[in-house]
């Protein structure tokens, strides 16, 4: 009993090493800008997501998803209270850059964040989880106590500040959840068949969802098999890096590689602040490198430790959190399967649901579509961009996934056609409200599509085929179908 | 105060409890008792007590939906698989009946031209044709096979296994060049995804294009292999692997 009991202080005393206060609050401002970026891209895609008259049937939602329903959103919430909400997470996130009670703002902040998640939850993906993992780390980690808007106005001697030091067991219970999120992200990829073939790659860059859809041709796939092969191996190894000492060559090498890595996936699919937040998690990996850099600015200081110690039962809390949430990533594993269900449930209910499973799901949600969209007024046809009608972004390609035999999120069968019909009332009513210049009383707006699988039998989508996904005109201000003919008793 | 932050943390956790567990209490146990019914009914060999245990889960299910006054399309998965459970006791016409009933459901909730009522259709279709009434068959496959096709692909397993369904029913009828045609649109997806297929389709399909190959309207199947039969049982379902009927 009592050797166990020297083992946990052992671990314990390990785990809380002290680490450069400025390093730690480095990486929350550092967060803090991602969340106020976060955030206006909340703004910006109000319209179409948050908002009651957005592409999202709210109110079928929480009907599909009946654990959404716990959020401070509700359906027919005035605008200026949802607006309110993010604004406050906006503000939230502008006092964790400057450091202005930042652990309250991270709360408030978070509590925001979460109501967004599960009020958006059809298309909530990891960049959205990102943010979560983020404010939940900052919540927990030794934050504020250096590198504040007190330093920036020269009422704290930043000096002092650069030479301090602060308890590191969050941080290294940090690395911890690194380590789930690459083994998990990694290793589940080894069960997709199009990554052990060398084609994953491939199929994601040319799916809608990636910017550079399209730009890639079958004589660029020697190039991008390495690129996927890479992946493979280097995800499942990027944790390792916190293990290696100080200056070591091959964690600078590590280094380098993990932000190339996590910088060419914004340019070329999208997912920016998953890929950021793992940017960022380089500040906390190369803490003691960053560390003696701040302590060299300083000069001739005396290492101060901050008197800072972790509130009571949050170590425990931290711990259970990294417990819970390797069963949860054990999805399709022998044995641990059976729990990850419950795992995830618990997360959830703690506001910090996480999936690493990233484009393994490539073998099954590797549709592709383009739209046509045509409107017709009288004799005279206007063509429309696709775009006008779904975003071209990873959200409006979760949106079309509706449309197809495949559920981003799983809408419980066979609720498929209820959700199914909800996308394509809400995208034909926005496009009315978005073109009044173009759709008029007795215009026809017709969307034909092509859609199809890339995979190993179709890489280039020539098998793609054609059918007809909606035809609606306007009569007396109301979209009216004609194909699919809808269901009575709900209007658009 | 910051020493009570867990506390309050696992209380809020706490809180939601009793909300989730009466928001989520009907839909779990209605997927869990849907789910558990659908997985035993794939079985090859149901025995009496397995049927019976099938119609009480189904009939819980449908509880459950009444209760919680559900309005969604809920309702036609239980019909569905309440014909399933007929036709597995020998009673297509009680089974044809809880079909049109589902596809009725469906044509309510999600609209006449939507993927669920066009998949009832050839499920109808499947039912009628095994029972032999062709006729009636071919009018269920014609409505329904082109919109799945479009939802699913042709390609996909189950719009080539219902090609062939409708290639059975157009060579029971005598209308041959029509099913060589259907026949030679869709041959090479049949190979794709024959092993996905139970071997009483692939025997009655091979049957077809060996008759249709006889008569010159088709091809003969791949060198080394003497009838179209044999070369497509060749391509079923290993020892030990399982069909794959479902339609979504």
């Amino acid at each position: 009993m009592e050797t166990q009991s020297k083992a946990s202080e052992s671990f314990l005393q390990r785990m809380s090493r002290p680490v450069s206060a400025p390093v730690v609050d480095l990486f929350r401002i550092l967060c803090g800008a991602l969340f106020v970026v976060y955030f206006i891209r909340l703004f910006l895609e109000y319209p179409l997501y948050t908002s009651e008259s957005g592409l999202l049937d709210h109110e079928l939602h929480r009907q599909l998803f009946w654990f959404t329903k716990f959020t401070l959103f509700y359906p027919g919430s005035p605008a200026w209270y949802k607006i309110g909400l993010l604004v406050t997470g906006f503000v939230g996130a502008l006092c964790i850059v400057a450091g202005i009670r930042p652990k309250l703002a991270c709360i408030v902040t978070w509590v925001v964040v979460v109501s967004v998640h599960r009020w958006n939850f059809a298309v909530i993906n990891v960049d959205d989880s990102s943010i979560t993992l983020l404010l939940w780390w900052l919540i927990l980690l030794p934050i504020g106590h250096t590198l504040t808007w007190r330093t920036v106005r020269g009422l704290s001697d930043w000096k002092k500040e650069c030479r301090s030091v602060v308890d590191g067991f969050f941080v290294r219970a940090f690395f911890a959840n690194l380590f789930i999120y690459y083994l998990t992200a990694g290793l589940t990829k080894l069960g997709s068949g199009l990554w052990r073939e060398g084609l994953a790659l491939f199929v994601i860059l040319n799916l809608p969802l990636a910017r550079t859809q399209g730009m890639w041709s079958p004589e660029e796939l020697p190039f991008l098999w390495v690129g996927n092969h890479f992946t493979m191996v280097a995800e499942p190894l990027f944790p390792f890096m916190v293990l290696l000492p100080k200056h070591h060559k091959l964690k600078y090498f590590g280094g380098v590689s993990l932000f190339v890595f996590h910088l060419a996936i914004p340019i070329t699919i999208g997912v920016p602040y998953a890929n950021f937040a793992l940017i960022l998690a380089l500040v906390l990996i190369f803490h003691e490198e960053l560390g003696d850099w701040f302590q060299g600015k300083a000069g001739e200081y005396e290492l101060r430790k901050i008197e800072w110690s972790a509130p009571r039962g949050t170590r425990t809390l931290a711990v259970s959190y990294l417990i819970i949430l390797f069963l949860a990533m054990q999805k399709n594993v022998p044995v641990l399967g059976k729990v990850w269900e419950a795992g995830m449930g618990v997360l959830y209910l703690g506001g910090v649901a996480q999936e690493y499973h990233l484009f393994d799901w490539i073998d099954r949600f590797n549709w592709s579509i383009h739209h046509e969209v045509v409107v017709t007024n009288g004799e005279e046809e206007t063509e429309v961009v696709s775009t006008e009608l779904f975003p071209a972004s990873v959200r409006g390609f979760i949106v079309q996934s509706y449309l197809l035999p495949m559920r981003w999120m799983r809408v419980p069968r066979p609720l498929t056609g209820e959700m199914r019909n909800s996308v394509l009332r809400r995208s034909a009513q926005r496009f009315v409200e978005t073109h009044p210049q173009l759709v008029k009383e007795g215009t026809t707006v017709t969307v034909r599509s092509r859609v199809g699988r890339l995979d190993r039998q179709d890489m280039t989508g020539e098998q793609l085929w054609e059918t007809q996904l909606m035809t609606f005109s306007v009569s007396q201000g109301q979209v009216v179908f004609s194909y699919p003919r809808m269901p009575e008793g709900k209007s658009s | 105060m910051r020493d009570y932050l867990v506390f309050v943390y696992l209380l809020v956790i706490l809180i939601q409890v009793p909300f989730y567990y009466q928001s989520g209490r009907d839909p779990i146990l209605f997927d869990s008792k849907s789910g558990e019914a659908e997985k035993k009914l794939q079985d090859p060999v149901l025995l009496e007590a397995d049927l019976e245990q099938v119609q009480d889960l189904l009939d819980s299910s449908q509880e459950i939906l009444s209760a919680s006054e559900d309005e969604t399309s809920r309702l036609g998965r239980v019909e569905m698989n309440r014909a399933v459970l007929a036709w597995k006791r020998g009673k297509p016409q009680q089974a044809h009946e809880l079909m049109v009933r589902s596809q009725e459901i469906f044509r309510e909730k999600h609209g006449p031209d939507s993927f669920h009522v066009a998949a009832l259709d050839l499920r109808i279709g499947e039912l009628l044709l095994l029972s032999n009434r062709f006729q009636e068959a071919l009018v269920h496959f014609r409505r329904g096979w082109q919109t799945v096709a479009d939802y699913l692909g042709e390609r996909s397993p189950f719009a080539v296994r219902m090609r062939f369904r409708q290639v059975t029913c157009l060579v029971s009828l005598g209308q041959l060049d029509e099913a060589a045609r259907l026949c030679r649109e869709g041959a090479t997806d049949l190979v794709r995804v024959a092993y996905k297929q139970d071997s009483d389709f692939l025997n009655r399909t091979g049957g077809n294009l060996e008759l249709l190959s006889a008569k010159g309207l088709f091809k003969r199947p791949p060198d080394g292999h003497e009838n179209w039969r044999n070369y497509l049982s060749g391509l079923g379902p290993q020892p030990g692997e399982s069909a794959d009927m479902s339609d979504e």
